[in-house]
């Protein structure tokens, strides 16, 4: 009689045997249900981390250049790669649109992933085994892992994170020994180091040959992620290519007023700085993030873009 | 509050609780501004920063 | 003015019957654009076709999440409030201009979102997480759909106090009307936390204010985000409860146990919106088991309670009816040429075995970690939302067409399979969408063969198979739809007046006779059933703890 008021006496009805069986059953399968959830914290290997710090982006981004310079043994299509020891605090950074850096792990071994996103929220996706997390910016989440799978696993993106979204993936490989590592080809990775200290963001760099510069601009690039957006191989992906680019004429997008200009120090400067100041035509809805380089970076990337034929 | 006019028998407390709309919905928002907003708003302004010996580690 | 319904014999007033009109015709609209829009996404994650670019991809998504989910369950939410407080009360609308000032807020909030999503100004998805930021018109748009959706419930309150008041009713409300009151409670706590956090969020976008903390923003924005959702599952058990009554007199055989059970759904279900942050940093593992298990369960229990007593209020009626053969007879003589009968408990199967089973475990802390963010996740709420609410509001819709807009129903017979298409089409949609989403395929996603990355990642090869299923059950249920909506558009602007109860295609049950006393099993029938629930949430429960103890460890 759900469109009228009930009989009299209905708070008084007894509740029909098959009825009372059927709740008394769900009750316990709902007591059961939550023991469970809080016994796994006792006995079962997958518990979500109770771990988090507070950060800024500036703050994690800092960690992860200093971490990757110190630890890095090569790249891997333009991402660093870095061995770390079991047991380390070990920096995994999201940024559109990408994971850095990539980890070679020990089967068996715990590692303290510190992973925060550099601007929007990510999402940690380990593939094939299948474990999601989520990411933010201003918060470190401190994840331990212990690989229990050989091989190589990716890392997607599944939180949506603009529009270079589905081209955010990431790596971590997981091997017994050192001898593994040439199954996977990172025996002989290529080997664009840091020079050697030679990329400090602040130190004097007016000494430097251009072939300093070069090489110091091409590791900045990749430290940062330019990568992600900007090919240098001609192809326009989410960003415009950067070879062939110095000294060429662009059309960009100020305000809604649409100019051409010559790409040149200055330019670069700006566009690195203020990246919503001048867009190139064609590429309105894929804005740059603001990537806070300091003016001895921005000198070197010049000089790597100026480099690339 | 329970007993009724012409009848003798009492509505039992769960009846009229039950029944009083606007005590729902005030039980309702209680309940989950307490466990859920405030006590997760909470958790999360107290969160820590990073350990010092955890950065240094890193940037040094 | 009230008229009094040659058919049911309540009053209806037709300021009242207006709004319900305007409400309901304004859900149709936002279900239409739903529907269009979910299509183009299904043959866009359907790889083979893959029909828009990322761009509109991205910004249909964020309109169909908008319009399914917000939209067209809120406007006719507020015309079944109106509806349950003011016809079945016999009661008068109690403030008209309020009513209008809720429906022209909500008009106005639903353009400007929708426009501003399609120019391109919001691509942020439906939860625009920050600092992910859109046009400042478009959290506008959400806040003046919210103030006006809150007014609306305010004069659903306000009808049923004075309704108390002018004695229409007395202190215990009729079943279907007590559902609602635990909708439109629910609905208080979503509408008032969602302008707790709207309101910043669109004084950031404005540049009023420098931030706004990503992890409280999505804590609260889940708040109004699952919250809606239980909403919705209020409405539809009320309606389920509902359609028991018209189409075969039935009644829940115990209402005091309904009653608690809607009880407990205001007292616990909103807690559930920690489901969206257990893989997530910052709050702690207590904070997660507390509110993810809605305070040990409680609700979980209150859905096992519904799911006894809707089928048991079923088999009951039936079997006074004399339909007492057996186990099943009572289910075999269902009234199944009634489409308001055939899509509740289409509905109920739906909710129950896939959203109800899946929601359950996907919505435990560990178990969270094997599906978060992937394309299981939405696979779910289909077998909710979709399945179950809007099925639901489909079916009683087929009541509404006679009775509050006086038409007859244009191709009956059509409305008759439709239930069975959109039932079929969603759940082999959303069966394979969970499949998939356990196999690691995220939502969201608009190339899952991630061109451009720096890396590639193949999937299990069956994903092949599972794509091609949700597609064909995408299509399916996007038929079925675009069926109903026609039909419900073409009916009620061009079919044939209604002109007494000679003209109802639905019948209208009497009241079932009363019970022989009997001692024993009210519904053995039912029960059968509920253990089978049972088992397959059992083997569902193993396989996904399964899975989840095989992946690498992490604490």
């Amino acid at each position: 009689m759900s469109l009228i008021a009930p009989q009299e006496g209905w708070f008084q009805k007894k509740v029909s045997k098959d009825e009372r069986m059927w709740i008394v059953i769900s009750f316990f399968v709902c007591v059961f249900l939550f023991v469970w959830m809080v016994m796994w914290h006792v006995v079962g290997r997958q518990n979500p981390s109770n771990t988090t710090y507070k950060t800024n982006p500036i703050e994690f981004a800092q960690l992860h250049d200093a971490y990757v310079k110190k630890n890095m043994l090569g790249m891997d299509n333009g991402i660093p790669v870095v061995k770390p020891e079991p047991g380390s605090d070990v920096i995994l950074m999201a940024q559109m649109w990408r994971w850095s850096p990539v980890l070679i792990l020990k089967k068996d071994e715990w590692y303290n992933l510190h992973i925060s996103s550099k601007d929007l929220l990510h999402g940690f996706s380990l593939q094939p085994s299948n474990m999601n997390f989520q990411v933010y910016p201003d918060y470190d989440y401190v994840l331990k892992f212990k690989p229990t799978q050989l091989g190589e696993a990716k890392i997607l993106c599944n939180e949506y994170c603009g529009i270079g979204h589905h081209t955010m993936i990431g790596k971590i490989l997981v091997i017994d020994s050192d001898e593994d590592l040439a199954k996977y080809g990172y025996d002989k990775l290529s080997t664009v180091r840091p020079g050697d200290s030679e990329t400090n963001v602040t130190e004097d760099i007016s000494g430097w040959t251009e072939e300093q510069l070069i090489k110091g601009g091409e590791t900045v690039f990749n430290l940062k992620g330019c990568n992600a957006c900007h090919k240098t191989d001609g192809t326009a992906l989410i960003g415009p290519a950067l070879n062939k680019l110095y000294g060429s004429k662009v059309k960009v997008n100020e305000n809604g007023k649409i100019k051409e200009v010559t790409v040149d120090d200055d330019y670069i400067t700006t566009s690195i700085n203020e990246p919503q100041k001048q867009i190139v035509v064609g590429f309105e809805n894929t804005a740059m993030a603001q990537m806070n380089l300091t003016p001895n970076e921005i000198k070197q990337i010049t000089a790597y873009i100026k480099s690339l034929k | 509050m329970s007993e009724q006019e012409s009848q003798p028998k009492r509505a039992s407390a769960l009846q009229v609780v039950m029944d009083d709309v606007m005590l729902l919905l005030f039980l309702g928002v209680t309940i989950y501004a307490v466990f859920y907003l405030i006590w997760g708003v909470m958790e999360i302004a107290t969160v820590p920063n990073i350990p010092e010996a955890v950065k240094q580690s890193i940037l040094k | 003015m009230f008229r009094t319904c040659d058919i049911t014999g309540f009053k209806v007033d037709l300021k009242a019957e207006k709004f319900i009109r305007l409400n309901a015709v304004m859900a149709v609209v936002s279900l239409l654009m739903a529907i269009v829009a979910a299509i183009l996404l299904v043959f866009t994650r359907y790889q083979p076709v893959h029909l828009l670019d990322a761009e509109w991809y991205y910004r249909l998504t964020t309109f169909h999440g908008l319009n399914a989910l917000i939209y067209w369950i809120v406007f006719f939410e507020i015309a079944g409030l109106y509806f349950g407080s003011t016809v079945v009360l016999n009661q008068k609308f109690s403030s008209p201009i309020m009513g209008w000032i809720a429906f022209v807020l909500m008009v106005a909030g639903l353009v400007l979102s929708d426009v501003m999503i399609l120019m391109g100004k919001a691509d942020v998805m439906l939860t625009s997480y920050v600092p992910l930021k859109a046009d400042p018109i478009y959290y506008l748009g959400i806040i003046l759909f919210a103030v006006g959706a809150l007014i609306g419930v305010g004069l659903f309150f306000a009808n049923i106090v004075n309704a108390k008041r002018d004695r229409n009713v007395g202190e215990t409300l009729p079943l279907f009307t007590y559902g609602l009151v635990a909708a439109a409670i629910i609905a208080v706590i979503t509408l008032a936390t969602g302008a707790i956090i709207y309101i910043p969020t669109f004084l950031w976008s404005l540049g009023i204010i420098d931030a706004v903390d990503p992890a409280v923003y999505k804590l609260i924005w889940w708040g109004l985000g699952h919250s809606s959702q239980q909403i919705n599952v209020s409405a539809m058990v009320s309606i389920w409860y509902l359609t028991t009554f018209l189409a075969i007199g039935g009644t829940s055989v115990n209402e005091r146990v309904s009653r608690f059970a809607f009880f407990l759904y205001i007292l616990f279900i909103c807690l559930a919106s920690a489901h969206h942050l257990l893989t997530d940093p910052a709050t702690s593992s207590a904070w997660k088991v507390w509110n993810t298990s809605y305070a040990m369960y409680l609700a979980v229990l209150a859905s096992m309670i519904h799911a006894f007593a809707v089928p048991s209020s079923i088999e009951s009626a039936q079997r006074r009816w004399g339909f007492n053969k057996g186990m099943f007879e009572w289910l075999a003589k269902a009234p199944w040429s009634n489409p308001a009968f055939t899509s509740c408990v289409l509905a109920c199967i739906g909710f129950g075995f896939i959203g109800g089973t899946t929601g359950v475990i996907f919505g435990m802390e560990q178990t969270n970690i094997i599906v978060h963010n992937t394309i299981a996740i939405p696979g779910h709420f289909k077998g909710t939302v979709v399945i179950g609410t809007t099925l639901t509001f489909m079916g009683i819709t087929y009541y509404l067409i006679p009775l509050i807009f006086r038409r007859k129903i244009v191709a009956y017979r059509l409305a008759q399979i439709q239930p069975w298409l959109f039932f079929f089409g969603i759940a082999i949609l959303s069966v394979s969408m969970i499949a998939l989403g356990q196999l690691g395929v995220p939502r969201r996603h608009w190339d899952s063969t991630f061109s451009g990355g720096p890396f590639t990642y193949t999937f299990n090869p069956s994903v092949d198979f599972f794509w091609t299923l949700m597609m064909l059950g995408g299509s399916l249920a996007f038929i079925a739809a675009l069926i109903w909506v026609l039909q419900v558009v073409i009916s009620v602007f061009f079919g044939p007046k209604v002109n007494g109860p000679e003209d109802m295609q639905l019948p209208i049950s009497p009241l079932a006779p009363a019970a022989k006393e009997h001692k024993g099993f009210e519904a053995p029938g039912t029960l059968i059933l509920t253990f089978l629930f049972l088992a397959t949430f059992a083997v569902l429960f193993f396989i996904n703890w399964k899975w989840l103890a095989a992946t690498w460890w992490v604490k």
